[in-house]
């Protein structure tokens, strides 16, 4: 087992292959996103909403609320935050990233009106909803929830990733993206192109931010009115009577916590079956693909092509993580990937090395594999990757029937926050991971103050290998030359009969390569 | 068949053009029997971590036409420093050992050119583990073992070689570089051993070095006058 090139390319090329029949098509009725297949996305005119604890992280960190009853409480918002969006609003949940909805409504279709004050008044509802929530389980002051959301409104491209029943929904397309870029740390904020579609009865309500941005604020009995006036049925109350059922169905207890002693089995994780690990948590976001996406656009085979490379890339990057380095892909967040490496038995340091090395192999797949899988050598996509280490607890959240996975630590959300901050071909890591790595791969990674970690530019998985085996250089003939030697599979790969040179190979010598200099 | 060599040269420079095509296609043998010229080139491939093989060009060049001599090996196109830390001269010629260490014995055996391959893929993949360490400022940049440059690397082989003896016995061993001994005599280092099974190849490859290197035999007496004063 491991990554190698040729496996890589081969997998890619595959699924390169695999996509070529890709037919897009336009919704025009109310659709069950769970049957959207690889091969036909569908393009979706509607309003993207996130919807974040924004102190999540934060209360995590302070340790005063233990982790299992965190889980507890997001598996509680989570249940009501879905209950929100698509029983009182007609909505549709994507999937909870950690402690953030993502959501979206397209629905009346053609009254895109209708579909922007829905991702408002829902994003606003899950907003009051809070304050019930904290009340219920007694979060108060430094602990007490707060609830941000950001909103944008245009067409994506609705898929499919994965493979088998390793399959996420995902949407691709700008307004995917700029919602998740307009979230700030309070308040509902949307962009101008929700701002335009409102009805004229959100404008006491709104105030400009920037001359892209809105906020919008609104009493929860307001926005219950402005629902009820579009036939929604949302009540605060209601959300309260629900949260208390909610507390007593989940209490305090009902998550179950047990140490890693053997490979996580994504389909028996549950909140009574959670897993507590040491690992370092990854995510990989393809650098610019949302602009790429955008400039296909132009043309009818463009977002066809789109598409393909970005199933080619992220089916690759996901079997890299899970088949290549026995990783936990956690989950696809539109174009990046969040996993966990991580051993049920090894010490910290051996996790560490790893972890980087798999970063290594994911720039390698992203800047080199798929240009050479699917022939699209323009523009270039790398993959900006951060990684922290720490002890993640691994559990499942939210609705019945569709619950997310998620991995909830420290360690989580520093890496998520290093991967914003990278550029395209870069890994950062948090200073926890850092302190894990040899002296050599230190050397690798200096401090960057701009991206608060410590960065290595196009680290790729020849370059780590290659100063891997630098540093294991002992003298001895067995670490410092066979490895130059090209194995009986490369030699296979390249068309050359390998007898005479893994003949060669076995009579090394074993007195140590020690060249001179006459000067 | 090239005109004017022995039976034997010719069955080896056969094989070794045999193997060539079986095991490095990139690389070709060119015999100048005229000119009394051999030497192989081309493109040699090098297994990088990832499965890959990346090819470099590569002139090997033997001093005339006896396939059996350890040949050089050249980067006639730059593709690495020509700087001393790389062992890499400015003629570009790969410094893969001291010029007394030379694997000539097994060079001689059938597999020779294959092994002496290796040996050039092994110093390929030093040079790109140096790029690397140097690219990211690990140091030191050359990452396994070396020998001093120029004398220094003379000194270090000699004392590795001599670390045993004592200043008598370093000097009666000194004393018989030039000697012709009769088969099965005692080695002067006093070991008591056949002089065949203990310092024979030492003075032989000392003989070489003193040929090699001007100043060697001025450096190995400093070296016996060194250890008397300890």
């Amino acid at each position: 087992m491991g990554w190698n090139y040729a496996s890589s390319l081969e997998r890619a090329q595959t699924r390169w292959e695999q996509t070529s029949e890709i037919t897009i098509t336009d919704v025009k009725r109310k659709i069950d996103f769970d049957q959207i297949s690889r091969l036909h996305p569908r393009r979706v005119v509607g309003s993207h909403f996130y919807v974040d604890v924004a102190n999540f992280n934060k209360v995590l960190r302070s340790g005063n609320v233990q982790d299992d009853e965190m889980v507890r409480l997001l598996h509680v918002f989570a249940r009501e935050a879905s209950q929100i969006t698509e029983s009182d609003f007609d909505g549709q949940k994507v999937h909870f990233q950690g402690p953030r909805l993502h959501a979206l409504s397209y629905r009346p279709i053609d009254d895109e009106s209708a579909m922007a004050a829905k991702a408002v008044l829902t994003s606003l509802a899950i907003r009051h909803m809070v304050a019930p929530f904290n009340e219920q389980f007694g979060l108060e002051e430094d602990v007490a929830w707060i609830v941000a959301a950001g909103i944008d409104h245009g067409s994506t491209l609705a898929t499919r990733n994965g493979a088998g029943g390793d399959q996420e929904l995902l949407f691709l397309g700008n307004a995917a993206n700029r919602a998740a870029h307009v979230l700030s740390k309070t308040g509902v904020r949307m962009t101008a192109a929700v701002r335009e579609l409102l009805p004229e009865s959100f404008d006491p309500y709104l105030s400009e931010v920037s001359s892209d941005e809105y906020c919008v604020n609104m009493s929860a009995s307001t926005a219950e009115s402005m629902a009820d006036l579009f036939g929604w049925s949302w009540a605060l109350a209601t959300s309260k009577d629900r949260l208390a059922d909610l507390a007593d169905k989940y209490n305090a207890g009902c998550v179950k916590v047990s140490d890693v002693k053997e490979n996580i089995d994504k389909s028996s994780v549950s909140l009574s079956n959670t897993k507590r690990a040491f690992g370092v948590s990854l995510f990989a976001d393809v650098d610019g693909f949302t602009d790429y996406i955008e400039g296909l656009t132009t043309s009818d085979e463009g977002p066809v092509e789109g598409v393909r490379v970005f199933h080619t890339l992220r089916g690759e990057l996901r079997d890299s993580v899970v088949q290549d380095f026995d990783g936990l892909r956690i989950q696809y967040q539109g174009d990046r990937i969040q996993a966990l490496a991580y051993r049920p038995v090894g010490d910290h340091e051996a996790i560490a090395l790893k972890a980087v090395e798999l970063a290594s192999a994911l720039i390698t797949v992203a800047e080199e594999v798929l240009p050479e899988a699917t022939g699209v050598a323009e523009p270039p996509l790398p993959v900006a990757i951060g990684l922290a280490a720490g002890e993640v607890l691994v559990t499942k959240v939210g609705q019945h029937g569709s619950p997310d996975l998620m991995s909830i630590g420290g360690s989580t959300a520093t890496a998520a926050a290093i991967e914003g901050r990278l550029k395209g071909g870069e890994i950062g890591l948090d200073s926890e991971l850092y302190s894990l790595l040899p002296d050599w791969l230190q050397a690798v990674f200096p401090w960057s103050g701009s991206a608060k970690a410590y960065v290595a530019a196009g680290l790729n998985f020849d370059e780590f290998g290659t100063l891997s085996e630098s540093a294991s250089t002992d003298g001895s003939a067995s670490s410092v030359g066979k490895a130059a030697l090209l194995t009986a599979g490369g030699l296979a790969a390249a068309g050359v009969g390998a007898a005479a040179y893994l003949k060669a190979r076995d009579r090394m010598p074993t007195t140590p390569a020690r060249p001179w200099s006459r000067d | 068949m090239v005109a004017g060599l022995t039976a034997t040269a010719a069955a080896r420079w056969e094989r070794d053009r045999t193997l060539l095509a079986e095991v490095e296609p990139g690389l070709t043998l060119r015999i100048d029997s005229q000119s009394e010229r051999a030497r192989i080139e081309g493109q040699i491939r090098v297994a990088r971590p990832s499965g890959r093989a990346d090819a470099f060009d590569v002139v090997i060049k033997y001093s005339g036409l006896d396939p059996l001599e350890v040949p050089d090996c050249y980067d006639e196109v730059g593709r690495f420093s020509r700087i001393a830390n790389r062992h890499v001269e400015s003629d570009g010629r790969f410094c893969m050992w001291l010029p007394w260490l030379a694997p000539a014995r097994e060079f001689r055996t059938a597999d020779g050119l294959a092994i002496y391959l290796a040996r050039v893929q092994q110093f390929i993949d030093l040079q790109l583990q140096y790029e690397a360490r140097e690219r990211r400022g690990i140091e030191p940049f050359w990452p396994g073992p070396q020998w001093g440059h120029g004398d220094d690397g003379f000194r270090e082989w000699f004392r590795e070689e001599t670390r045993t003896l004592s200043a008598v016995c370093l000097g009666n061993v000194l004393r018989d570089v030039n000697r012709n001994g009769k088969a099965g005599r005692r080695c002067p280092c006093g070991s008591g051993k056949r002089f065949s099974n203990c310092h024979k190849q030492f003075l032989r490859d000392l003989r070489v070095a003193w040929a090699v290197i001007p100043t060697a035999r001025a450096i190995s007496y400093a070296e016996l006058e060194a250890r008397r004063a300890a």
